[in-house]
C-alpha cells in the first residue's frame, strides 16, 4: 500500500514538474532588450536619425502594454528631403554589459507598438549591420501595419540564411525602427507612437543559416558575384559615411533599362552616389568574406605560376560624361579594421608608378592609376560613359609579409568612393566581380614550376 | 481503509490538476491574433518582405512559424527566396500565409497592391552656383525620375531668406530670376506622382554684392572665400578665411605651418574657363604675403617669383602665361612636383603655390581682376606702365633663361614708381659668384616683334641705377657705365644688339627678342627700367 502510495506520488511529482517546467522554460526563452523601465540603457543607448522628433518616457497607464513605462515617439519627418525618420536600438553595450549580437541565437524579434492615430500607419522594424551617430547600414527590414488605438505586437522573423549573405549574422549591431514621415515640425503635431517590450526570441537550438551560394566553375574562370542570380542581389555590403541621401545607394537592375550593355549577361549593380552637405563622406562598397571564400580562390594551387596567371576581375561603368572617377581597392582579411593591410604589400618594391602600372599587366585597360605608398590606397580610373575592367594579380596580392593568406583566407574586398561634392547626383554601374585565368605575368619568375 | 480511499481521492485529484495545467501549458484553445486579410502596398522593382508575416503570435504572445507563399495575379506562382520577392508587374500579389495550430491549420491572405510607389527622384543635373546682385541667375535644371516612365514636372520656388522672414522670389518661365538682395536664398523643389507620392528637396545658394566690372573677386563678401580652396600638401593645414587685413576689407586668407610641406590656394575655375572669359591680356592678383625677410619665392600658374614680403603687390598672370597652362606648354606636373596631387587633380586652376621647409605661409589676396592693357605708344617695346611689366623683365643666371641658376643668388622684378618716373621696373641681383645676364622679353606678339626687328634702327632703354655705378651691356655694343642716381639713356643700334657676342647670342637663344642688359657685377645692385623704345630705319 505504501509502495503504490509513494510510486503514485512520484508520478504526480513528477508530472507537475513537467507541466511547470514546460511553462517556465518558454519563458526564459525570451530577452527582454527594452521594456523601457529604465531610462538607462533602455533610452540611453538609442540613436535617432532624419529628425525623427521626440522620444520620452512614458507613464500614462493607458499606454504602457506592461509594467508602468513605455516609449513614447512623437514622429515629426525630415521636412526637407526624403530621408526616413527612424531611431537605432543597439544590440550590445559594453558600458552597460550586455550582448545579443549573436543572431544565432534567436529566431524572432518581437515589439509591442500602440497607434495613437485616427488611421492605421506603418513602421518598419529592420536590423543595421553598424551605426553611428550620423547614420546606419541597414541590411534588412519588414513593414508592419499597424492598426489605430490598440497594441499590436509585431513578430519579425531573423533570416539567419539572407543575413549570413550580407552581414556577419553573429555580430549584428542593432536594431533599427523606421516611420512615415509625418512632415510637420513640432513633436506636439508629430505621429504619436508607443514602444514596449522589445523582446529576442531564442531559437530552439543553434542555428546555422544554408549555403544558397551557387556559382559557375571552369577551368579558367570562377564566379565570384554576376549579379544574375537571384540570392546576389543581397551579397554587396555597402559601408556608409554618412546617411543614405548623402551617400550610395546600390540596386541589381537590368542594365538594358539604362541603355547601356551589361558587363556579362543582363544584371549589374548600379550604384547611385548622392553628393554630400558639408563635410566630405567616404562610402564603401563590399564584397563579403562568405562570397570571396565561396568562390574557390582558396583552392588554386600555391604555386607562382598559378597565381600569375589567376586575376581577380570586375567591371565599372562610369555613367557620367562630366566626372572622372578615382577610387580606392582593397583587400582585409579581418573585417575593415586593417583595411590598409593588404596594399602594403606593394610598398616594399613598388614605388615607381609606370613600373607599378606595367607590372599590373595592363589591368587598367589603357586607363591609368596611381598608387601611393605613403597611403596604401590603391587608386583607380574608370572611364567615363563605358566599362572598364579591372584586373588585379593573385600574384601581386600573396606577395610578401605573409600576404598569401589575403588568396588563401580571404577577407573583404571594398572598394572605396566617396560622395561628390555639388549637387548632382553620379550613377555608376558594378558587374562580374570573378576570377579569371589569363597569360601569366611576364616578369615573374617560376623558378621550378616553370 | 477509510485512510486509503481519502488518499486515492485525493491522488486522483491531484492527478486531474496536473493534467489540467498540463492541458493549460500545452493544449489550450489557439487564437491568433492580427491574423485577418489584408491589403497592403507593394512597390514595384523593390523587393517585398514577408518577414513580418512568417511568425504569428496568439493571445498569450506564443510565436507560431507559418508557411509563405506567393501568386501573381493570374495565379502564377511567384519564386521567394529568404521570404521576398521582387514584383515586376504592377498588379495585386497574393500571399498566403498557413499555420499548424492545435491540430488544423489556418490561413491569412495579404494582397500585395504593387503600383511604382518609388518616391520621385529629385535630382540636379548641374552644380548650384553663387549668384551675383542683378546679375541674373539660372537655375540649374531639375531632373525627376521614377522607377517606371512617369513623367513628373517638379515645382520649384525660390525663397530669398532674410532673417527670419523668408520672401518668395518670382521667376520667369525658364526658371531664371535677377536678385535684387544679396544673401542666402532657397530653392524649394517638390515632385508629386499620380499616387500623390510627394518628395521634396531644398538647396541653399548665395548671392553675393555686385563687383565693379572685370572683377573676378573683390573679397567683398565672407562668401568670398569661396572662389579659393586652399591645400596644404603632403599633410599641411591649410585654409581659406574671410576677414579684414591691412587695411583691405574682406580678403582671403591661407596659411600653412612651417614644416617640409607646401601649401596652394586654388582658383575655383580651370585655365580653361579663367582664358574663355573675356578678351584680356592679364589676370592680375592683388596679394600680401605676410612673411619674414624682404621677398619670398611664391609660384602664381606656371610662373616662379619671388614677391616682396608685407607690403600689397599686384602680382599679374598674363593671358599668354594661361594659354601655356591650357596647351601644356607649361606642365604643371613637372612644374611642382610637391603639390601636383592636390592642386591638379581636380577642377581649378592652380594659382599659388609655396614650399619652404621652415616657415609658415600665411597669403592675403584681396582682389582677382581681368586687365586690359592701354595700347603702348608706337614706338614703344615696353614703358612699363602695367603691373604685368614686371613680368617682361627676367633675371636668371647667366646662361639660363628659364631655368633655375646655379650658386647663391636671387633677383626679383617689381613694378613701382620710382625716382619721378611712373612704372617702372626694379631689377634686383644678388651674386656671391658671378655675374647676371638679364635679358628684357617684350609683351609684343613673335610677328609683331619680327615686323619692328625687320626695318630696326635702334632701341633705346632709360635706366636708373640707384647704388652703383653700373655697367651695361647689350648685343655687341661696348659696356656704358651708367652713373648712379641719374635716369640715363642708352641706345643701342640693331647691329649691336645682334652682334656675335656671347651676351647677345644667350639672348637670341633663350629670350627670343633680341635685346637684353646686363648686370655684371659680383655683387648685390638694383636697376630701374622706365621705358624701352625704338626707332626705325626710314622712320
Amino acid at each position: 500500500m505504501k509502495r503504490i502510495f509513494v510510486l503514485m506520488l512520484s508520478v504526480i511529482v513528477c508530472l507537475s514538474s513537467v507541466g511547470v517546467l514546460g511553462c517556465a522554460d518558454k519563458e526564459e526563452k525570451v530577452i527582454t532588450l527594452c521594456n523601457f523601465e529604465q531610462w538607462a540603457p533602455d533610452f540611453q543607448t538609442m540613436a535617432v536619425y532624419n529628425r525623427l522628433g521626440k522620444i520620452s518616457r512614458n507613464a500614462d497607464k493607458n499606454y504602457v502594454f506592461e509594467g508602468d513605462y513605455s516609449a513614447k515617439i512623437q514622429v515629426v519627418g525630415a521636412r526637407n528631403s526624403n530621408s526616413i525618420p527612424s531611431m537605432v536600438i543597439p544590440l550590445g553595450s559594453e558600458k552597460f554589459e550586455f550582448s545579443y549580437k549573436d543572431f544565432s541565437e534567436f529566431d524572432t524579434i518581437t515589439a509591442q507598438v500602440y497607434n495613437n492615430q485616427d488611421e492605421s500607419i506603418t513602421v518598419s522594424l529592420g536590423l543595421v549591420s553598424s551605426f553611428d551617430k550620423d547614420r546606419y547600414d541597414k541590411i534588412d527590414s519588414a513593414t508592419f501595419t499597424i492598426e489605430p488605438k490598440k497594441w499590436t505586437q509585431i513578430n519579425y522573423m531573423i533570416d539567419i540564411d539572407y543575413l549570413s549573405l550580407c552581414a556577419d549574422y553573429t555580430s549584428i549591431a542593432g536594431l533599427v525602427f523606421e516611420f512615415e514621415d509625418a512632415g510637420v515640425i513640432y513633436p506636439e503635431d508629430g505621429t504619436q507612437i508607443y514602444l514596449d517590450n522589445v523582446c529576442l526570441n531564442k531559437a530552439s537550438s543553434k542555428r546555422q543559416p544554408q549555403n544558397f551560394i551557387e556559382l559557375t566553375v571552369t577551368d579558367t574562370y570562377k564566379e565570384i558575384c554576376d549579379f544574375e542570380r537571384t540570392y546576389q542581389k543581397y551579397v554587396m555590403k555597402v559601408k556608409r559615411g554618412a546617411n543614405i541621401d548623402e551617400s550610395i545607394e546600390t540596386f541589381v537592375v537590368n542594365a538594358s533599362d539604362y541603355g547601356i550593355p551589361a558587363a556579362s549577361g543582363e544584371k549589374v549593380l548600379r550604384v547611385l552616389r548622392h553628393p554630400y552637405r558639408t563635410a566630405k563622406v567616404y562610402n564603401e562598397l563590399q564584397v563579403p568574406e562568405t562570397i570571396l571564400k565561396a568562390c574557390g580562390m582558396n583552392k588554386i594551387p600555391q604555386t607562382a605560376k598559378d597565381y600569375a596567371s589567376w586575376y581577380f576581375c570586375f567591371d565599372m561603368y562610369n555613367n557620367d560624361d562630366s566626372r572622372s572617377e578615382w577610387m580606392s581597392l582593397w583587400f582585409s582579411q579581418e573585417g575593415y579594421t586593417k583595411r590598409d593591410a593588404p596594399l602594403k604589400l606593394l610598398q616594399s618594391d613598388r614605388t615607381d608608378m609606370k613600373k607599378t602600372a606595367g607590372q599590373w599587366a595592363g589591368w587598367h585597360e589603357g586607363m591609368y592609376s596611381t598608387y601611393n605608398p605613403k597611403d596604401g590606397d590603391f587608386m583607380g580610373l574608370i572611364r567615363k560613359n563605358g566599362w572598364t575592367t579591372f584586373r588585379i594579380s593573385l600574384y601581386e596580392l600573396s606577395q610578401g609579409m605573409e600576404m598569401i593568406e589575403y588568396v588563401t583566407n580571404p577577407g573583404i574586398f571594398g572598394i572605396s568612393m566617396y560622395s561628390p561634392a555639388g549637387e548632382t547626383d553620379w550613377e555608376m554601374f558594378v558587374d562580374n566581380f570573378r576570377l579569371e585565368k589569363g597569360e601569366p605575368l611576364n616578369y615573374v619568375d617560376f623558378g621550378e614550376d616553370a | 481503509m477509510k485512510m486509503k480511499k481519502v488518499l486515492i481521492n485525493i491522488l486522483m485529484l491531484i492527478t486531474l490538476i496536473c493534467c489540467l495545467m498540463a492541458v493549460a501549458c500545452s493544449n489550450k484553445q489557439v487564437e491568433l491574433v492580427d491574423f485577418d486579410d489584408i491589403t497592403v502596398n507593394g512597390s514595384i522593382y523593390s523587393d517585398f518582405s514577408l518577414a513580418g508575416y512568417v511568425y504569428v503570435s496568439d493571445t498569450d504572445g506564443n510565436l507560431y512559424k507559418a508557411t509563405v507563399s506567393v501568386v501573381d495575379a493570374d495565379g502564377n506562382e511567384v519564386e521567394t527566396l529568404f521570404n521576398r520577392f521582387e514584383p515586376t508587374k504592377m498588379e495585386e500579389y497574393t500571399a498566403t500565409i498557413s499555420v499548424k495550430v492545435g491540430g488544423k491549420t489556418q490561413t491569412r491572405k495579404i494582397i500585395i497592391d504593387v503600383k511604382d510607389r518609388s518616391v520621385p527622384q529629385i535630382t540636379l543635373t548641374e552644380n548650384i552656383y553663387v549668384g551675383t546682385v542683378n546679375s541674373e541667375y539660372i537655375l540649374p535644371t531639375v531632373e525627376v525620375r521614377k522607377i517606371t516612365e512617369e513623367e513628373i514636372t517638379p515645382e520649384i520656388k525660390v525663397f530669398y531668406q532674410n532673417g527670419e522672414s523668408s520672401t518668395e522670389v518670382e521667376l520667369s518661365n525658364e526658371n531664371r530670376f535677377t536678385p535684387q538682395n544679396s544673401g542666402d536664398y532657397l530653392m524649394q523643389i517638390t515632385a508629386t506622382d499620380k499616387y500623390g507620392t510627394l518628395a521634396k528637396k531644398t538647396y541653399s545658394f548665395y548671392v553675393r554684392p555686385q563687383m565693379a566690372e572685370n572683377v573676378l573677386e573683390d573679397f567683398g563678401d565672407e562668401k568670398s572665400k569661396y572662389n579659393f580652396t586652399a591645400y596644404g600638401c603632403g599633410g599641411a593645414n591649410a585654409g581659406t578665411y574671410y576677414e579684414e587685413f591691412g587695411g583691405k576689407t574682406g580678403v582671403v586668407y591661407v596659411s600653412s605651418p612651417g614644416s617640409q610641406n607646401c601649401s596652394a590656394l586654388r582658383f575655383n575655375k580651370t585655365y580653361e574657363e579663367l582664358v574663355s572669359l573675356t578678351e584680356f591680356d592679364n589676370l592680375v592678383f592683388t596679394i600680401y604675403l605676410d612673411m619674414e625677410g624682404e621677398t619670398h619665392p611664391l609660384k602664381v600658374g606656371g610662373k616662379f617669383e619671388q614677391v616682396k614680403c608685407r607690403q600689397w603687390v599686384d602680382f599679374v598672370v598674363s593671358r599668354a602665361q594661361l594659354l601655356d597652362l591650357v596647351s601644356g606648354e607649361t606642365d604643371v606636373q613637372k612644374w611642382d612636383n610637391f603639390c601636383k596631387k592636390y592642386c591638379v587633380t581636380g577642377n581649378g586652376a592652380y594659382m599659388f603655390s609655396h614650399q619652404d621647409g621652415h616657415n609658415a605661409m600665411h597669403i592675403y589676396v584681396d582682389n582677382v581682376k581681368l586687365e586690359k592693357r592701354a595700347p603702348l605708344a608706337a614706338n614703344m617695346l615696353e614703358d612699363f606702365n602695367h603691373p604685368s611689366t614686371a613680368e617682361n623683365v627676367q633675371y636668371n643666371a647667366w646662361g639660363t633663361c628659364n631655368g633655375t641658376g646655379s650658386g647663391s643668388w636671387w633677383a626679383g622684378t617689381y613694378h613701382e614708381t620710382y625716382q619721378g618716373a611712373t612704372g617702372v621696373v626694379e631689377l634686383k641681383a644678388h651674386n656671391d659668384s658671378k655675374g647676371y645676364q638679364i635679358p628684357i622679353r617684350f609683351s609684343r606678339t613673335e610677328s609683331e616683334l619680327a615686323q619692328i626687328m625687320q626695318n630696326l634702327e635702334s632701341v633705346t632703354y632709360r635706366i636708373y641705377s640707384p647704388d652703383t655705378n653700373y655697367w651695361f651691356v647689350a648685343g655687341k655694343k661696348a659696356g656704358v657705365v651708367i652713373q648712379k642716381d641719374t635716369w640715363t639713356e642708352v641706345t643701342v643700334t640693331k647691329a649691336e644688339l645682334l652682334g656675335e657676342t656671347s651676351e647677345a647670342d644667350y639672348v637670341k637663344a633663350h629670350c627670343n627678342t633680341g635685346s637684353g642688359v646686363g648686370n655684371t657685377y659680383n655683387n648685390q645692385g638694383r636697376l630701374f627700367i622706365d621705358s624701352v623704345t625704338f626707332t626705325l630705319v626710314n622712320a
